[in-house]
């Protein structure tokens, strides 16, 4: 994204966190305009479609609660997804508990993101889904981060609770599994 | 597979294919991926990838900002009118007096907690002094006692008025060191068997002395020009 529409972005946020702790509700309802539907994508690719709207409703409740913990120099829609990411892995963890299923954090895993999502029209975008399904789960956070919701490294760091390093590292592998994915 | 190895401009593709990047930097990338046969296959890759995002869903707004948290209200002084606002004024109000409110009554827990607290202090102090005081009384009247019993017995000519002293200090010493100490041995001998007593103590080799004593080395010292 380009820098100064970056800055504008997080301005904007800024000012309406300002006025919705001035009392102004309407500023609440401009905020979860603005940033709703990326979370709701960002849950649908975490693997949480069913639980899609509860989690970006909760996502909200949480961080509005916490508003007071947001740091300025963050972008708001990057601590949302931070947000979110520790409710899902919260959820799972629970899930995992009640079920005793296999740990949670396994790194290497591809269940959970959804191949058949969206309206895959073609086989190319169909064998894209596919790819994508088949990365580990921190390439495909990555990956879907850095190429669908256009964060930048330090961004997707920061979601992640990773370095912005190690971050790279995982988009670029990520991106040779992809392709030689669809060469096969 | 081979890969572009220009990292600066790969680094850019995923915001080439989302669109957003300046005009400056998106003419820059563009010349590169017509001249790179790598990525513009990637290129391509990423806009595919960016294409199958999930679909956009309908988000219930209002059904969220509903239940979302209230703030918490700011007090602000009306530059005009140097007034806090009446909704400030009943929030701060309601926050420092909360007793309207069916709750835990918070305040009221803490000021049971503080008076239960001063009580404690009191009776702990209180009591402290009183053992303080028993303790000093109990000690006052026994050296009372003592002293009332010895002037009767002096009084009555059962005991001499020199040993009266003497026997308070002796008691005194021993009730301090709680070691028995008698004064009466030396009185049962005569001015001459004390003076033959101390004559014998002075010429006495075992008698204790204060001044220092040469010691011998434990070991003697090696004659001149030995070897060491």
């Amino acid at each position: 994204m380009i820098e100064a529409e970056r800055e504008d972005d997080a301005a904007l946020d800024r000012a309406l966190i300002e006025r919705w702790r001035a009392g102004d509700e309407r500023a609440a309802t401009n905020i979860v305009e603005r940033h709703a539907q990326a979370l709701a994508r960002f849950a649908i690719r975490l693997g949480m479609r069913d639980e899609a709207d509860e989690l970006v409703q909760d996502t909200f409740i949480k961080a509005f609660g916490a508003l007071d913990a947001f740091r300025s120099d963050s972008s708001l829609r990057t601590w949302l997804f931070a947000i979110e990411r520790r409710l899902v892995i919260d959820r799972r963890r629970a899930a995992a508990r009640r079920s005793k299923d296999v740990a949670v954090q396994d790194e290497h895993a591809a269940s959970g993101y959804d191949a058949l999502d969206g309206l895959v029209a073609d086989e190319t975008a169909r064998r894209m889904v596919e790819a994508i399904a088949g990365l580990t789960r921190m390439q495909r956070d990555v990956f879907t981060l850095r190429v669908q919701e256009g964060r930048n490294y330090k961004e997707i760091a920061e979601v992640l609770d990773t370095s912005e390093g190690a971050a790279r590292v995982h988009y670029h592998n990520a991106m040779r599994a992809v392709k030689e994915f669809l060469d096969d | 597979m081979t890969e572009c190895g220009n990292t600066e401009i790969r680094d850019l593709l995923p915001d080439f294919a989302g669109e957003t990047l300046s005009s400056v930097e998106m003419s820059r990338a563009q010349a590169h991926v017509d001249s790179c046969a790598e990525c513009g296959r990637e290129l391509a890759l990423l806009r595919t990838a960016r294409a199958v995002r999930p679909a956009p869903r309908t988000i219930d707004v209002s059904g969220i900002v509903a239940q979302l948290p209230r703030p918490r209200p700011q007090v602000a002084l009306d530059t005009d009118s140097s007034v806090i606002s009446l909704d400030a004024h009943r929030a701060l109000a309601a926050e420092h007096h909360p007793t309207s409110s069916r709750g835990s009554r918070p305040w009221l827990s803490r000021s049971v907690w503080r008076m239960a607290a001063s009580i404690g202090v009191m009776i702990a102090g209180g009591w402290s002094i009183l053992m303080v005081r028993s303790g000093g009384l109990t000690q006052f009247a026994s050296e009372r006692a003592d002293s009332a019993q010895l002037a009767s017995a002096v009084a009555a000519g059962a005991v001499p008025v020199e040993s009266t002293t003497s026997t308070r200090v002796g008691s005194r010493v021993a009730s301090e060191n709680d070691v028995a100490v008698s004064f009466g041995d030396l009185g049962n001998y005569t001015d001459d068997e004390l003076k033959r007593v101390l004559e014998r103590l002075d010429t006495w080799d075992g008698a204790t002395s204060t001044e220092a004593v040469v010691t011998t080395p434990i070991m003697n010292a090696p004659p001149k020009g030995a070897p060491e």
